[in-house]
């Protein structure tokens, strides 16, 4: 009897390992969760990044960043102004639905829509033509060289599947609203979303019927975010999850000297900025009434010299950060090398505050997000500490992403000196330039600059920028487009904050620059 | 008079147990460090201007990187880890006794006028009694929290974040007090005093608040001191999920929750301190409620 029991108690055991085998499961964690389902309702990295795992654009970009086709099988430039496009055909939707011209079409013109905050994929674009089932000629109003550059996040919809569920149009984070397309996804990507919990739990599972070869051995993945930082760690640690991001940069230590465990460090492209408002004529959350002190260079100047950079990389990113002299990562831009940080300099900030009419400085309120970039928080904790020591007070409004996006971005555009990462989609100047630095217009231009700065000399050298293919004059349009957004410290660029990713060492995964997590990399051994 | 207080068996039994002189000195201690915190504290933490961020994670004193100027280290902020917990405990015992007196009000009133009227009033007033006592006081506490977070707007949330407090642990904690004053009030109401008061028509709220009163109030004390640990724990735990006091000017709770951040890394102190000075806190509380108890229980004499 003895013998029986522990036979079968083998097989059970056998069988377990067995099927542990099969069933690939990854789990992994994020400190946030994607925002919406919808690709056009916010463009944010890690709403994208998880997007680009269920969703597909024209083209997508490779571990190393590099653009590649995918929904696209080919494309040429027919004339300057005229991108014809090859669609890769026998490519299905997650529910059945056959790709083709009009899932193109309707996508990039709901891009375009209101509400939309993905606009950037129809900058210059005049109009999108369908030139039959598998073809799609877009006409552009300049020429632009640079034309895919920006389109990997530029996911295809269902034509059928979004207009039969009322999502035709996107909703926007900002505002509040839901569709369908909000909590339920159907994309051509590698993997389909098989249940989502807002802030709880996402899972994927792989798709079968992918036109690529899939690279990994997954069946199965699990997405939960885990806001607190300890608690994401402990769960790394305990083995609950497969991998998460971000490490807490105190924590790389202890991550890397457990068993089993390790952090994959690396530079990452975006740049951390605060942003002063210089449109409205009077702060929204200050004690100066009638009028904008932001307006005033010199208290622009004032605030950066009165932060010392150095103590945030040393103190709070535990020099995990590289401080920025510009508003993109010196490894975008060739000539970064010509641009310095100015030195931390309290009592010059004090002398500037008092020549611009503050002596006893003043008062304004900070948004800030606190789960969103690498200690987000304490690093506006800090800056306000330091500017305490100049004499500003500032008053700190810290918040969940959701929270402070929908209160700081348009149309709400709530904010008087808010904290910001921006990583060009494009990984080029010119992105930056129209997206940021560029006066806010009615066309798109300007679209995250939360700040209201305007240049005309600098709007207009954008524009160049876009069409100029010699490099050497582009890059010195550009140098000069950045000289005086410096001059002028139109922002106040605070660091390029470093990769901090880590993972179970038996799971094999490629880190991307750009801070998206590509699950199609992953293979559990 | 005083001599008279002196000579009372609650000095008495008092004097006669160790534990809880120990205790009594150890509240009176928190109480008088937390009122002159100003002067006690060894810098102002709330004052930003005064932090240096590159004095942030000294450890104690007495480790190697100890610095003299930080007895408990310091913070991810550069904030002195002493100085923060007495001004930490300040903002936690007045949210405590406030809520505490918030409470008693509340549930006083409610259990004298259920007591003393009867009815269908008092059928009411003690089945929502009985609603709330059926859920944990801290869920109570959370969804009032929640729901007046919600009401407020973002920008004043952090303003008024002592006031939501008080409001959400007060409300969580009148059932207690309601049930015992309105027991006591139906032994009280039949009683020929209070009937000869009615019999020369004094008004019944007067007859609450001159004749009944008094005699009940002796159980709300016990109540009261066991009640004010709840409560200073119930901030504490609002706090350390994050819908307490802003980080800027932290109680003991906000602190535990900002530590808990670096126990990883080896940064101990920033959390295990304030944690301490909690539990020693509510421990003091605790005994003296138990000692208050007992001395003012007749059948334990």
């Amino acid at each position: 009897m003895k013998k029986i029991v522990a036979t079968l108690m083998l097989i059970t055991l056998i069988g377990l390992v067995f099927s542990t085998a099969q069933a690939k499961t990854f789990r992994w964690a994020f400190q946030g969760d994607a925002q919406s389902l919808d690709p056009h309702s916010l463009n944010e990295t890690f709403t994208l990044g998880l997007l680009g795992n269920v969703y597909e654009g024209l083209v997508r970009r490779d571990a190393d960043l590099k653009i590649i086709p995918a929904l696209a099988a080919e494309w040429q430039v027919v004339e300057p102004t005229r991108w014809r496009f090859k669609l890769r055909q026998g490519v299905t939707f997650h529910n059945g639905n056959k790709f083709n011209a009009d899932d193109v079409l309707f996508s990039y013109g709901r891009a375009k829509m209101e509400g939309s905050d993905l606009t950037k994929c129809m900058a210059t674009v005049k109009e999108v033509l369908k030139v039959d089932e598998y073809t799609v000629d877009f006409v552009t109003t300049t020429a632009n060289p640079i034309l895919t550059a920006e389109w990997s996040s530029c996911y295809i919809m269902d034509k059928e599947w979004s207009e039969s569920n009322g999502a035709g149009s996107p909703t926007s984070v900002t505002e509040g609203k839901e569709n369908h397309a909000t909590r339920h996804a159907n994309g051509t990507g590698p993997f389909v979303v098989v249940s989502r919990e807002t802030d709880v739990k996402t899972v994927l599972k792989p798709n079968k019927h992918w036109w690529d070869t899939a690279q990994h051995n997954l069946t199965e993945v699990i997405f939960t975010p885990i806001g607190s930082d300890a608690t994401r760690v402990a769960a790394l640690l305990s083995g609950e999850i497969d991998m998460m991001y971000p490490v807490p940069v105190q924590d790389i230590q202890r991550v890397n000297s457990n068993e089993g465990t390790s952090a994959m460090l690396g530079p990452e492209l975006r740049t951390i900025f605060l942003g002063m408002d210089q449109a409205r004529d009077e702060l929204l959350y200050s004690n100066v009434k009638g009028k904008n002190p932001f307006k005033d260079v010199r208290v622009r100047e004032a605030f950066m010299l009165g932060i010392n950079i150095e103590a945030i990389k040393k103190k709070v990113m535990r020099n995990l950060s590289a401080p920025a002299a510009l508003m993109i990562s010196p490894s975008l831009f060739t000539h970064s090398g010509q641009f310095s940080r100015p030195a931390y300099n309290p009592d010059r900030a004090k002398e500037l505050l008092a020549d611009a009419g503050y002596p006893e400085g003043f008062e304004v309120g900070m948004d800030c997000p606190n789960n969103r970039y690498v200690n987000d928080e304490k690093i506006c904790q800090a800056v306000v500490a330091m500017l305490a020591k100049v004499g500003v007070k500032v008053n700190l409004l810290a918040q969940p992403k959701a929270q402070y996006f929908a209160k700081v971005l348009r149309p709400k555009w709530d904010t008087s000196f808010y904290l910001l990462g921006w990583t060009p989609g494009s990984f080029d100047s010119w992105n930056v330039l129209y997206n940021i630095l560029g006066g806010p217009s009615e066309d798109g231009r300007g679209k995250f600059n939360l700040t209201g700065y305007s240049n005309a000399r600098v709007d207009e050298l954008t524009d160049k920028i876009l069409v100029t293919t010699d490099a050497a004059k582009r890059d010195e349009m550009i140098r000069e487009a950045y000289q005086i957004t410096v001059d002028e410290h139109a922002y106040l660029p605070l660091h390029q904050q470093g990769l901090a990713w880590s993972k179970k060492d038996s799971v094999s995964l490629k880190q991307r620059a750009d801070n998206q997590f590509m699950i199609y990399h992953v293979n559990l051994n | 008079m005083l001599k008279r207080f002196f000579d009372s068996d609650l000095v008495y039994s008092f004097t006669r147990s160790p534990v809880t002189i120990l205790a009594g000195l150890v509240t009176v201690l928190y109480f008088l460090a937390s009122i002159f915190a100003g002067f006690v504290a060894p810098h102002n933490p709330f004052d930003m201007a005064s932090l240096d961020i590159m004095d942030s994670f000294i450890p104690p004193v007495w480790e190697v990187d100890g610095d003299p100027r930080f007895l408990l280290g310091t913070d991810d902020l550069g904030r002195g880890i002493l100085s923060t917990i007495i001004h930490g405990s300040r903002i936690s015992l007045f949210i405590g006794f406030s809520s505490v007196i918030f409470s008693l009000v509340l549930g006083v009133g409610l259990g004298l006028v259920s007591g003393f009227l009867g009815g269908k009033l008092d059928a009411f007033i003690m089945r929502v009694a009985e609603i709330q006592l059926s859920f944990p006081a801290i869920l109570i506490a959370l969804l009032i929290n929640g729901v007046l977070r919600g009401i407020l707007p973002v920008g004043q949330q952090s303003n008024l974040a002592y006031y939501v407090l008080i409001l959400s642990i007060g409300v969580s904690g009148w059932v207690q007090y309601a049930r015992t004053v309105r027991g006591s009030t139906m032994v009280e109401r039949n009683k020929e005093y209070v009937q000869s008061a009615r019999v020369i028509g004094i008004h019944p709220l007067l007859i609450m608040w001159r004749h009944i009163l008094p005699n009940v109030m002796g159980p709300i004390l016990v109540i009261a001191t066991i009640h004010l640990a709840v409560a200073v724990i119930s901030e504490a735990t609002l706090s350390f999920l994050g819908v307490g006091v802003p980080p800027t000017e932290p109680s003991l709770g906000t602190l535990i929750r900002i530590g808990n951040d670096f126990l990883f890394s080896g940064e101990w102190w920033i959390t295990i301190f304030p944690g301490l000075a909690l539990a020693i806190l509510v421990l003091a509380v605790n005994l003296l409620g138990d000692w208050l108890r007992d001395v003012l229980n007749p059948k334990l004499r």
